[in-house]
């Protein structure tokens, strides 16, 4: 159950970077880890690239990246719930959590990442956030250091809370040169959104790798095995950005933070590994999407709302997980 | 007269030329507008941006600037591009919001209608535990927020929404400024807000001020067209100071793409009493958020 969800503030700030940079991270580390992105769109191949950056770059130890995977592929860019419409595709919730769970069981941790923001809509009135919720994951918002970035954190945060769904921190891509600098950002989202910054990296989408060229035959040969993905120029380079934050060890605390909770430090370590035992103690394992939560654990947000799964039991959602 | 308050989803999505916009239309019906922007920051010269909008809505264009029928008020003027909170943590001082509210609320009485404009995102910080909804909300003034088409502008709009109908700010209405030729169909974006959101979409726009959004294309929004010398003011624009020319370019565009007067008149002219209704409505509380979808069992 060391499992991450990775959302962000907005469309492009990083989120897939960061995300195989954890994946990659936690696979060196001797974790068995799959990359998970449920939805794509406009035909963008994060999934090759969560995959290849990690795969392929040599994980070494028991662990490596046993899967990678996604369930719905749009070519529209857009929203999933347009994107769907528009396309003529009915999403099945169910079936997204269902190949979660199985992701889940055979390996030691997933890390799924979002699309778009912690609010895109996927149906009419479900959200990213509530799949984060509903697959019962602390929640990573990536983060960029731009004029809005702290409102929007904030934003992103609140909405992730009040849907149910853990904010484990922020990660901050420092993309924007004339941004906010590093301490008034930390401060700030200390005091705005509420939540601590795991990890600070940089884009390094420019550069070389060493073994480059290894690496993007791996990744052309894995973005081919993806129906309706084609070897894409811009994957090599975000491939090279996940490699380089992860490399510089930009991100290595967070994910000891995130994958290790006998290693991590931090209140934010603490809280996980309480929260983590707790919901151990409760015996679930996915039972909070239709059962109910253990009492005082973090599923409750102290705004009256039952635990997660709830809403899905009223809205006709009972057969859950369960096709 | 109604007043509005003009919020966004983030900076750069063209809240000053939608005031601009609206304030050029109040200005056409007769009205003499009053326009409040709290927190200003010297990026941009908004209030150029406004003062030439109107100016040139008369011949020769830049002989009445000085008269242009609108007054201007601004509490904090900002030295670097910030949300408030953080200009003033580093500069040291706090924003009085108090204050803030005293100015809109003298300016409101005055004869026209107010416009006052936000900074940033809804959830903007302007001072410790208050955010930019909060100050839409203390102020009582109803709130267009304004959006953009590009992909990932729903989930702004959804959580600006949101975040305003928490903090009891709830907006009247969206404005979406098309300004991204491979972002999302104007119809499409208004309908995926309005459904998601249950804010009905106003106007679909495609204005464009000083700040680029992502991945602008040049030339693709106003065709090839030079953005001055429509009306010969050429000659004056050019001895302008180099940030007043880009302030009357602009201001040029509003001129041109206008398209707000018939929404400036619905809102401005008609009063408080008669907003706009959402097409469909919205229960609070999360039960009904989440069982409203089309997966409502039978």
């Amino acid at each position: 159950m060391r499992s991450v969800f990775v959302s962000g503030t907005d469309t492009g700030v990083g989120k897939t970077v960061v995300a195989a940079a954890l994946a990659r991270t936690a696979a060196r580390a001797g974790c068995r880890t799959a990359t998970y992105k449920p939805f794509m769109s406009g035909g963008a191949g994060d999934v090759a690239v969560m995959g290849a950056a990690a795969a392929g770059l040599g994980a070494g130890g028991d662990g490596g990246i046993v899967a990678s995977s996604f369930k719905y592929a749009f070519k529209t860019p857009a929203s999933p719930y347009t994107a769907a419409r528009l396309e003529g595709v009915d999403i099945d919730i169910g079936a997204v959590l269902e190949r979660f769970e199985r992701m889940q069981r055979d390996s030691e941790a997933v890390v799924v990442e979002g699309i778009g923001g912690a609010m895109t809509p996927i149906l009419r009135d479900y959200f990213v956030a509530d799949l984060a919720r509903d697959m019962m994951l602390p929640v990573v918002i990536v983060t960029s250091n731009g004029l809005d970035s702290v409102g929007h954190s904030a934003m992103a945060a609140h909405h992730c809370r009040r849907r149910g769904a853990h904010v484990a921190g922020f990660v901050v891509n420092y993309t924007d040169e004339d941004g906010y600098g590093r301490r008034v950002m930390s401060k700030e989202i200390g005091a705005v959104a509420g939540g601590r910054i795991l990890a600070s990296v940089k884009r390094h989408s420019e550069g070389t790798m060493p073994g480059g060229e290894e690496l993007e035959t791996k990744m052309v040969a894995q973005a081919e095995g993806i129906p309706g993905i084609g070897p894409e120029g811009d994957i090599a380079a975000s491939i090279y950005a996940a490699a380089g934050a992860s490399d510089g060890g930009e991100v290595d605390g967070a994910a000891r933070i995130i994958f290790g909770p006998g290693r991590a430090g931090g209140r934010a370590g603490a809280r996980w590994r309480r929260q983590a035992r707790k919901r151990r103690e409760a015996g679930d394992r996915g039972a909070g999407r239709t059962g109910p939560a253990p009492r005082g654990s973090m599923w409750r947000d102290g705004q009256g709302r039952g635990p997660p799964g709830a809403g899905l039991l009223d809205s006709g959602f009972s057969n859950l997980g369960r096709e | 007269m109604g007043s509005l308050f003009i919020a966004g989803t983030e900076t750069g999505v063209g809240k000053t030329v939608v005031v601009a916009a609206l304030a050029r239309a109040a200005v056409a019906a007769g009205a003499v507008p009053a326009i409040c922007k709290p927190f200003l920051t010297d990026d941009l010269e908004d209030r150029m941006v406004v003062t030439i909008a109107l100016a040139r809505m008369s011949r020769p264009p830049m002989g009445r600037v000085a008269m242009a029928p609108f007054t201007y008020g601004s509490d904090y003027e900002l030295n670097s591009l910030a949300s408030p909170y953080t200009c003033m943590r580093v500069g040291g001082g706090s924003v009085d919001v108090g204050s803030i509210l005293g100015t809109i609320a003298k300016m409101r009485r005055g004869a026209g209608p107010l416009m006052v404009e936000g900074t940033g995102g809804a959830m903007a910080p302007i001072r410790s535990g208050y955010l930019m909804a909060d100050l839409i909300r203390d102020s009582g003034i109803p709130a267009v927020m304004v959006t953009t088409n590009r992909v990932g502008s729903l989930n702004l709009s959804v959580m600006s929404a949101e975040s305003c109908r928490e903090r009891g700010a709830a907006p009247i209405g969206f404005v979406v400024n098309c300004v991204d030729p491979d972002g999302y169909e104007p119809g499409q974006i208004a309908a995926d807000i309005e459904a998601v959101t249950g804010v009905p979409v106003l106007a679909s726009i495609r204005l464009h001020g000083g700040r680029p959004p992502p991945k602008r294309k040049k030339g693709s929004l106003f065709g090839s067209r030079p953005p001055l010398g429509e009306d010969g003011s050429m000659a004056y624009i050019r001895d302008m100071p180099k940030s007043m020319r880009r302030s009357a370019a602009v201001a040029a565009r509003i001129h041109r793409g206008g398209g707000l007067d018939g929404l400036a008149r619905r809102l401005l002219g008609g009063g408080e009493g008669e907003r706009p209704t959402a097409r469909r409505g919205r229960k609070k509380g999360r039960g009904a958020g989440q069982g409203g979808g089309r997966r409502r069992a039978p």
